[in-house]
């Protein structure tokens, strides 16, 4: 090479390249921000002086992706770009911009400046999206709220600050929408807990290579056909409202209930939030009195603690799981590998059970990260005496590579789907 | 010949590696720096890349999340290696795309099988099949 120089100044526009491609579009939907497409929503306006805006999300609570995980949820925004991509291209009008409102974020905007193909999108966007069960490990549908606002182009502020107002508008409306829905559904959930519409499905447990059946997972589910039907709902909308305690209370007693129907001697194994418990234990005997009332004893449960909650408070949570543990009560954490949470932090818990995550099961025969994950897991589970369970497995090359990795207790559709008993 | 490139910003690191798998019989490019690493990557794209979580100008996450964003780099299989070994680190290059993650100490004989499965080579069979 005779003159190295102009080609370090290329790598290094291109370096600079994808590090503004990285702050400008998002890398999960390929979908532009909106710094990124200001000048073509210009055009748009030079075309007509008013420019509606729609501010779209999937219907949710806030606490969405920390229910369904971080890997769930970038499929579904990567579905709801794809369908707005569809509804923009089925409802061609004048001209239209579609983008997202931040990298990584989760709210998508049109901009269009025909009336007419907004209506269109408003009813497109009022339809119900289905995630193929490919995808996911089941299929899923959801709604999106969408709010709407006005750009108007005013003769003495710059355009710019016009079309940010213009956004500002469509997300006071899109707030105002969600607060009109919450109140239906505050409604929804309270006539829920004072009619005790809860359902139980119990999921079974086996322990590998014997296949014998260990216990049941208790999942519960909202009224049917309501909003609240699926557990991501019922236990997301309950945790923004306040009311997690009341219902997870509802759910342990529903729980009780039925589960004298499944086979003798079964462990049953129960999800409970650190607030949920919390509550639990502040009502008179606590969840050990629940328990023996329904004729049970605490040595037939397992307690299901997300990984997500034991972050909030560790001490807390430490606490009061040796006080239940002092009971007779065994304990589990549940969704293993979801979160942040450090092993060590979880050493001092020492829980009987350890659950992996579905995401973490999903693929474990050709994704050798996850392997990697789930041998650390079933590392440290060896040294604090725990016994680690595997949830969502779905296919048999999922079953062999758990097994080759010390995981013989399985929990998923390969085995059994949650059923009423 | 399966082509690996190798960006650590440890020199000894990098010389011993290329040694290790040349004689794995590896085709082996190098770089010590982040910047220079994506350039020479996207100008001629390996079939693995190992890269250090820790580097000092452009560390490793930032340039397997730039690398995800050219056509060139989106599928390229990608194997951290780092002194980091937290839960944390694993799931946030998992996040970013990572298709395997090795915590240093490694064996030799660990991180070649897990690049001979990433790469596709059959246990027994040779790199420059």
């Amino acid at each position: 090479m005779s003159d190295p120089a102009p080609q370090v100044d290329l790598f290094e526009l291109q370096t600079q390249l994808l590090q503004h491609r990285a702050c400008l579009y998002d890398p999960e939907t390929q979908l532009p921000t909106l710094p990124a497409v200001m000048d073509q929503v210009r055009k748009v306006l030079d075309e007509r002086s008013t420019v509606q805006v729609l501010v779209i999300q999937i219907e949710q609570e806030q606490s969405l992706e920390l229910v369904v995980g971080w890997e769930r949820y970038d499929i579904l925004l990567r579905s709801v770009a794809e369908y707005l991509i569809e509804a923009l291209a089925a409802t061609m009008g004048g001209h239209s911009v579609l983008c997202q409102n931040r990298v990584r974020g989760d709210r998508f905007l049109i901009f269009s400046s025909d009336r007419r193909q907004t209506a269109r999108l408003l009813e497109l966007c009022a339809e119900p999206i289905a995630v193929s069960a490919a995808e996911t490990d089941d299929s899923w549908t959801f709604k999106l709220r969408v709010g709407r606002g006005d750009i108007r182009l005013r003769p003495t502020q710059r355009v710019e600050r016009c079309i940010y107002a213009g956004v500002a508008e469509a997300e006071e409306d899109f707030n105002r929408r969600g607060e009109e829905l919450d109140l239906a559904r505050l409604r929804e959930l309270h006539r829920t807990l004072r009619e005790r519409q809860i359902t139980t499905l119990f999921q079974p447990i086996f322990r590998l290579p014997q296949r014998k059946l260990v216990g049941f997972e208790a999942l519960s589910r909202g009224p049917e056909g309501t909003y609240l039907e699926p557990a991501e709902n019922l236990f997301g909308f309950a945790m923004r409202s306040g009311m997690l305690g009341e219902l997870e209370q509802l759910c342990v007693e529903r729980a009780l209930a039925s589960a004298h129907r499944l086979p003798f001697g079964s462990t049953l194994f129960i999800n409970l939030s650190f607030r949920g418990l919390e509550y639990l234990e502040s009502g008179q005997g606590g969840l050990a009195h629940i328990v023996r009332q329904a004729g049970w004893s605490p040595r037939e449960f397992v307690l299901e603690i997300t990984e997500h909650t034991y972050a909030e408070d560790p001490e807390g949570i430490a606490k009061r799981v040796w006080k239940l543990r002092e009971q007779g009560f065994r304990v589990a954490i549940d969704d293993m590998g979801t979160g942040y949470s450090s092993l060590h932090t979880l050493a001092e818990l020492r829980p009987d059970y350890i659950k992996l995550d579905h995401m973490l099961v999903r693929d474990l025969a050709t994704e050798p990260i996850k392997r990697n994950l789930v041998s650390a897991i079933t590392g440290f589970a060896r040294t604090s005496q725990s016994l680690v369970i595997a949830e969502g497995v779905e296919r048999q090359e999922e079953v062999s590579a758990l097994q080759e990795l010390g995981v013989y207790l399985i929990q998923g559709y390969f085995f059994g789907r949650p059923r009423k008993v | 010949m399966k082509h690996i490139f190798v960006v650590d910003d440890e020199p000894d690191v990098v010389g011993l590696l290329k040694t290790v798998l040349e004689l794995e019989g590896f085709r082996v490019s190098t770089a010590t720096e982040g910047r220079t690493a994506l350039a020479q990557i996207l100008a001629d794209p390996p079939d693995l890349l190992v890269l250090d979580l820790m580097m000092p100008d452009m560390d490793g996450m930032e340039l397997l999340k730039l690398l995800r964003l050219d056509v060139k780099g989106a599928k390229l299989p990608v194997l951290i290696v780092s002194a980091k070994s937290g839960q944390q680190n694993q799931i946030g290059s998992l996040q970013l795309g990572a298709n395997a993650y090795i915590c240093k100490p490694f064996s030799n004989r660990e991180l070649v099988a897990q690049i001979r499965q990433l790469v596709g080579i059959p246990v027994g069979g040779g790199a420059d099949e």
